[in-house]
């Protein structure tokens, strides 16, 4: 009786700007005659077939055992909460973060710091500046300043100020993070910082983790910027969600806050992680979005490469 | 193409001219109406109105009395 009838249907719509696509992946050698031979004829697939075989299948696996994050290419970008074109032939790759990872980091501290004095406070700031530069992170410090919001509120809540439960975070911290979470001078910190990791990554049981951890910080060097569109165009409500959790125990304060913040945060239009706008015909711009996104991959391919390694040494 | 004869430059021009050969007059139609802000409410209607009833019990719609006649 439903023979004849049309159970999908597709249209085109800016099409040429896919074959464009198409045509740019090509020419970078993202993909070649052997991809087209898989993808039936649909250059969709093709892009994307182009994309995720050169993420990779173990990188990919990975990713989506820790983080939830979803790339996409466009022909529109967010303004204001609506799609607009972007027009002049241009494309638009984000990645958009909708899952954060989690690291709890406080047993490599504590590993660490039987090692040598300091070790477990080196490694953890030096981590934390390395991922600041590239990408957006909850941890400590983001915990601190909810329990200072929530302590103002208290205040001004005459009424009820007796009734707030405060999450005490400082507490919460194990004893080396929490006598480094000022200091006079920051700069000679970071360098004996640097000396202290140095010193262990030759050798020595924690030799893959310094190792790793000098991975990430060279690649958080390579600057990730999100286009300008996005962060002055796109009319967002707050900056890119957290890639990443970082608490030093299971329930402890840092992750009771970040479930008390996180009810809001997709309340909220967010930032991408990462965005850059390119025309596939040009070369130039072409390869520095390929740029961006390999960059990105091959941060958090480590990130949570080291995040795999210190869980499993619990 | 067959799989032997392809190469990569025949492939970006296989791209290439795919990117000027203009849309099938349907998807041109298809398109029309996803810009056509009559066309998305209306379809954003059926499309509730049939959340509201599917599942159930094959119940039939309620037909709006002030659009159709009583029956005789």
């Amino acid at each position: 009786m439903l023979n004849g009838v049309a159970t999908a249907y597709s249209h085109e719509f800016r099409a040429e700007l896919l074959y464009e696509l198409c045509a740019a992946l090509v020419r970078e050698g993202l993909a070649g005659p052997q991809t087209w031979q898989k993808c039936e004829g649909s250059s969709v697939r093709f892009a994307q077939r182009a994309i995720l075989e050169n993420i990779g299948e173990k990188q990919l696996n990975l990713l989506k055992r820790n983080v939830e994050y979803q790339l996409t290419v466009s022909d529109v970008a967010e303004r204001d909460g609506e799609d607009v074109p972007l027009g002049k032939g241009r494309l638009a790759v984000t990645i958009e973060c909708g899952g954060a990872g989690y690291l709890k980091i406080g047993p490599a501290v504590a590993a660490l710091e039987e090692e040598a004095a300091g070790l477990g406070a080196a490694f953890y700031w030096t981590l934390t500046y390395a991922l600041y530069r590239v990408m957006r992170i909850y941890n400590h410090d983001d915990a601190l300043q909810f329990e200072e919001r929530m302590k103002e509120y208290a205040e001004e809540d005459e009424e009820s100020r007796g009734q707030y439960e405060f999450p005490e975070v400082e507490k919460a911290l194990p004893e080396c993070i929490q006598s480094t979470l000022t200091r006079d001078d920051h700069h000679a910190f970071l360098r004996r910082a640097r000396r202290l990791l140095a010193g262990h990554r030759q050798y020595g049981r924690f030799s893959e983790w310094m190792e790793r951890l000098r991975r990430i910080e060279r690649l958080s060097r390579v600057r990730l910027p999100v286009d300008d569109y996005f962060r002055e165009e796109g009319g967002y409500d707050s900056i890119p969600l957290p890639s990443l959790v970082v608490a030093f125990k299971d329930h402890d304060a840092i992750v009771a806050c970040f479930d008390e913040e996180s009810q809001y945060m997709l309340e909220v239009s967010a930032e991408p992680t990462l965005g850059s706008i390119f025309s596939p015909q040009q070369p130039e711009e072409v390869k520095n979005a390929i740029r961006a996104v390999r960059r990105f991959v091959a941060l958090n391919v480590e990130l949570f490469e080291l995040v795999e390694e210190l869980h499993k040494s619990r | 193409m067959a799989a032997a004869r392809l190469t990569a430059d025949t492939l970006i021009a296989l791209f290439e001219a795919k990117a000027t050969v203009p849309p099938p007059e349907s998807s041109e139609i298809l398109v029309r109406h996803l810009q056509c802000k009559e066309s998305l409410a209306i379809s954003r209607a059926v499309a509730e109105a049939m959340d509201r009833y599917a599942g159930n019990n094959s119940q039939l719609l309620a037909a709006p009395s002030e659009l159709l006649p009583p029956l005789a």
